[in-house]
This record gives C-alpha cells, sequence and structure tokens, in this order.
C-alpha cells in the first residue's frame, strides 16, 4: 500500500503495454478531447473528426508493444490523427484540405514562410465576420466568442498551429513534426497567427 | 502583414506565447512581470487572449466524451474477452496480435453492435468548472499479493480493497466526483448522496449506487464481473455482456418472490443468485470458499498467500473446497492444505507443490 499517486502518463503507457484495459480507458478519456478537436481542424466535420478518433485510438491499441517508447502521449496521437485524416482526405480527393496538413513544398526547411501559399484561406467559405478592423475594436470585449471568432479569420494553417502550440501545449519540435516544417518554421508561424490574431481583435496592436 | 515593431518596448509574440505556456527562462519572465507590473492592462488582456485560445475550437462535452471512450474501449475489450475465452484458463498474451486486427474489423462491422453497448460510464470527468486539469486524473490505492486495505474517503464512504487490487479514486472525488475504478476485489460502503451517484467501473462494467453495500470483484485476467450487494440497490450495466457467463449479481432482493429486485439491466444476459454472506468475509480477513473446486480456487490463494501452487497430481483439480481460510502466513496455507485435503506439500521459496498422499 503506496502513498497515492496520481496515474501519470508514463505508468499508464507501462500497463497499456501489458495489456491493461483499464489503463487504455484512462488514457483514451484523457487525451480524447484533444484528438478529436484536432481531426475536426483537419476534416472539417464532427462525423469525420469522431471517426479518426476512434481510428487513432484503436490503432494506438494495436501499436501498444510500441507505446512506452513515447515520449509524449498527446504529440503521438496527434501525429497519428494527422495521418489518418490525411489519408481520408487523400482518399476522397479533397485537396484543398489536405494542403492544410501537408506542406505544399516551397521552401519547407527553415523559413517559416511556407503557410503564405494563400491556397488555405480561412476568409474563404465563411461568413463575414465582425471583427474586420473597422469597428473600433478597443471597445470589444474580449471574450471567448470574439476570440473564437476572429481565430477563424486567420489562415487555417495559422489557426492550426496556433491551436497545437498554445492550446495543446505542444513543443516547436512537435509541432514541425506534425505539420511537416521545420522547428524554427513552426516558431516563426506561432508567433506570426499570434501577431495578426491581436490586429484582427485591436489588442496591443504593436 | 508585418505588425512586429523592432523598436517597440512590447514583449514579442513567440515570448508572450512562451510566458503563458510557463516557458520562458527566468530572466525573460522577470522582465516580463515587470512590464506587467507597470501596465496591468496588459497582463489583463493577454491573459484573456490565452484564456480565449484555449477555449478555443470543436470542443466535446463531458457525456459525449464518455461515451465515444466507452465505446472505443469496448471495441478493443470485445475482442480481448474473446481471445481469452477461446484460450484455456490463464490468460495467453500471444493470442493479442490477431486480437488488435479482429478489434479493427469488428469495429467497422459491428457499427451497430457497439454503439448499443456503449454506455455512458461517466467516469472520468471531474466536476468542478475550474479543475480541468484533475479531469481523468486519479489517486490510486494498490495491495499488493497477500495484503488488505481499508481507505476512508472524505464523504464518509469507505473502500475495503482485497488482495492484489488496485481502486483509482479521482482527484476531485471530495466535489463530488464519485466515480472509482476498480480492478480485483473490494467492498464498498457508501454514503447516500442523492446529487453524486457513485459508479464503479471494472473492467467493461459499471455498478452505479446511491448509498449501499456492496462488493465487486474483477481481476485482470477474469472474463467475469461478480457483484455482490449486502444492503440497498445497485444498477449494473456492463459494454461486453455477451452471456450470463460474464457478470454474476448477487443481490438479495433477487431470491424473494414478489420483491423488485434490485438491479436494473439487461436482465436476459445477467444470472442472479442468492445471496452468498461468503462474499463479503474477505472484508473480515476471511477468504472464504463455498464447495469450489480446488483448480479454481488456486488464483484466490495465490493471491492472499502471495504464492505459486501447482497441483502435481492432476486428479486434485476437483477436489472441491469449503470453508474459510484467515489470512495468516504461508505456513498456514500448507497446514491448512495437508488438513483438508490428502495431500503433502512441499514448498520451495514462493512455489508450493502440491501432492497427493498415497496412503
Amino acid at each position: 500500500m503506496g502513498l497515492p499517486v496520481a496515474e501519470d502518463d508514463r505508468t499508464l503507457l507501462e500497463r497499456i503495454s501489458q495489456d491493461d484495459h483499464q489503463a487504455f480507458a484512462l488514457l483514451v478519456g484523457r487525451y480524447i478531447d484533444s484528438v478529436t478537436r484536432f481531426a475536426f481542424h483537419a476534416i472539417g466535420t464532427a462525423d469525420g473528426a469522431e471517426d479518426v478518433a476512434q481510428d487513432v485510438f484503436v490503432r494506438f491499441w494495436e501499436k501498444r508493444n510500441e507505446v512506452p517508447e513515447i515520449r509524449s502521449v498527446k504529440a503521438y496521437l496527434l501525429k497519428l490523427a494527422r495521418n489518418r485524416s490525411l489519408n481520408i482526405l487523400k482518399a476522397e480527393g479533397i485537396r484543398d484540405r489536405y494542403k492544410l496538413l501537408e506542406n505544399p513544398g516551397l521552401g519547407e526547411r527553415g523559413h517559416g514562410d511556407s503557410d503564405d501559399d494563400g491556397s488555405i484561406n480561412g476568409e474563404r467559405n465563411r461568413p463575414a465576420s465582425q471583427w474586420d478592423g473597422s469597428q473600433n475594436p478597443e471597445e470589444q470585449l474580449l471574450n471567448a466568442t470574439t476570440i473564437q471568432a476572429a481565430l477563424q479569420q486567420l489562415p487555417e494553417r495559422r489557426q492550426l498551429v496556433l491551436h497545437l502550440r498554445v492550446q495543446e501545449g505542444l513543443s516547436h519540435a512537435e509541432i514541425g513534426d506534425i505539420m511537416g516544417i521545420s522547428p524554427q518554421a513552426a516558431q516563426v508561424l506561432a508567433g506570426r497567427a499570434l501577431s495578426e490574431l491581436r490586429k484582427i481583435l485591436g489588442v496591443f496592436d504593436f | 502583414m508585418k505588425t512586429t515593431d523592432a523598436e517597440s518596448p512590447m514583449p514579442s509574440d513567440d515570448l508572450m506565447i512562451r510566458y503563458w505556456l510557463g516557458e520562458a527562462s527566468p530572466s525573460e519572465r522577470e522582465a516580463l512581470e515587470a512590464l506587467f507590473a507597470e501596465f496591468p492592462e496588459l497582463r489583463q488582456k493577454s491573459a484573456d487572449l490565452f484564456a480565449g485560445i484555449k477555449a478555443s475550437g470543436y470542443s466535446l462535452d463531458r457525456e459525449t466524451m464518455a461515451a465515444r471512450t466507452a465505446r472505443i474501449v469496448a471495441s478493443v475489450q470485445v475482442e480481448a474477452a474473446k481471445s481469452v475465452n477461446n484460450s484455456p484458463r490463464k490468460h495467453s498474451s500471444n493470442s493479442h496480435q490477431d486480437a488488435g486486427k479482429r478489434t479493427f474489423i469488428l469495429f467497422k462491422m459491428g457499427g451497430v453492435l457497439i454503439a448499443t453497448i456503449a454506455l455512458v460510464f461517466g467516469f472520468f470527468y471531474g466536476r468542478t468548472p475550474d479543475a480541468s486539469n484533475d479531469m481523468g486524473r486519479y489517486h490510486t490505492f494498490a495491495t499488493k499479493a497477500g495484503e488488505q486495505s481499508t481507505i476512508n474517503l472524505p464523504d464518509g464512504s469507505s473502500v475495503t480493497i482485497n488482495v492484489a487490487s488496485r481502486v483509482l479514486i479521482p482527484v476531485d472525488y471530495a466535489d463530488g466526483n464519485r466515480n472509482v475504478v476498480l480492478e480485483g476485489e473490494a467492498l464498498f460502503k457508501v454514503e447516500p448522496n442523492a446529487t453524486s451517484p457513485f459508479t464503479v467501473t471494472s473492467g467493461p462494467t459499471v455498478t452505479r449506487v446511491l448509498g449501499t453495500t456492496f462488493s465487486i470483484k474483477r481481476y485482470l485476467n477474469d472474463t467475469v464481473t461478480s457483484v455482490a450487494v449486502r444492503d440497498g440497490r445497485v444498477r449494473v450495466d456492463s459494454a461486453i455482456v455477451s452471456s450470463a457467463q460474464q457478470l454474476l449479481v448477487f443481490d438479495p432482493s433477487a431470491v424473494e418472490p414478489g420483491t423488485s429486485s434490485g438491479t436494473t439491466s439487461r436482465s436476459s444476459v445477467y444470472r442472479l443468485e442468492n445471496l452468498n454472506s461468503k462474499k463479503f468475509e474477505f472484508a473480515n480477513g476471511v477468504l472464504a470458499f463455498d464447495n469450489v473446486a480446488l483448480i479454481d480456487a488456486i488464483p484466490e490463494l495465490e493471491r492472499w498467500y502471495d504464492v505459486e501452487i501447482r497441483l502435481m497430481s492432476p486428479e486434485l483439480k476437483a477436489e472441491k473446497i469449503d470453508g474459510g481460510f484467515r489470512v495468516g502466513s504461508q505456513a498456514n496455507l500448507v497446514s491448512i492444505l495437508e488438513l483438508t485435503f490428502n495431500v503433502r506439500v512441499v514448498q520451495k521459496g514462493r512455489v508450493i507443490n502440491v501432492y497427493r498422499r498415497h496412503s
């Protein structure tokens, strides 16, 4: 009877590798929201995101002999989600969307400029937002709804990087791995996304 | 597009991100906090901004998360249960390679089946709105073979954990998240609380109560969840009950004709049995058997005495064992075996070899 210890990821991975279903249940419960949210970014529909999440965790279980080696469970799961989403989008021939996940190929190492390809633009297909910068934003409240609306005006690739960085707390290297870009590019992209977001919201427009 | 001004005293966006993620270096943090002290609005707005980003995007509510989690776990458990049932007594781990592959196919083909068994487990999630970090986190209480333990919970409930078992208590239990997880066997005495049902998840089975005393047994390799109710009512749902063998509910109210059963369940697949008071004996330090074949009693004896028992004469397997064993030393076990059965016991360390005595 030891002291109570919250089960950390490492312990769960060990137990999962020994076919422990309860540990697996804990891990799924811990990460299903992140995986589904990422898949929703990638696929764009709730049903598609649910299917991706299901496939990702089943795949994770199938590969449980390898999981004790994983350093970051979240980054690993999101990489699986990225690969699975990409396969689905390619199979369905949805080019516009899979470019979001796949580096378009121009200058892919190092400069972080590869998102400025214009092919994925969050403003297309979206209703015009109230946040067009002309409404004296200083007077607007900075709440979750307005921030959400402003985020949707960013190019999707920037939304995704900012989401991985701030919401999921991944490192630049982990984001680079998922997005197929260098860590430096991921860092630059995240900073740009934030600065653009601030501009849309009109906060500290420095 | 460019908004960064190199001359600005304002922090860079990258630093701002690292600060709110707790990744800034001590000197960066110090500089930024000095700035925040000077411009409190800067701190407030950037905090709001990061909170907003964190809260953005597609998100699942707790019930949906729980239901989907249950479905995913069930889809891998359905296979595991099959592979265990098809193999001899002991769980064989090498069958899992195949099991994993078939799991996937089953999920794909069995959308309807699995959707119907996706129950609202509701067990991972705390209730405190601001305790999102606690979500899905547990304190683990584990016993080794030969060891028992009772823990008293903040609401007056208690759990007596039997040998070689593990109970997970949510870290926000005191806030009303009374959804615990069990692997092994434990006796629960639950204080009533109408607003916070107490649930125990054991493998694919979820037992829900309001205030009652009951025990649950499901060790890792067990294919049966056994629920025994001493008083009160329980509700048992299981994700993978495909035959009466997989869930036993021992319920006092079920034996009297005319009284309603204490369980609401898909009763066609549940076997209700007479309450056997021996189901609770373990909490008094007694390992009780009710006319059980020796071969079936061995896993229990091994867990209680932390030994490995080998029946060297095959005909011993069917010998019946009846009565209670008080927790004690391994030497105790040896004398009991020799007294109860016509056997000779040879002990080498943790291994106990049992031979039929030829008279």
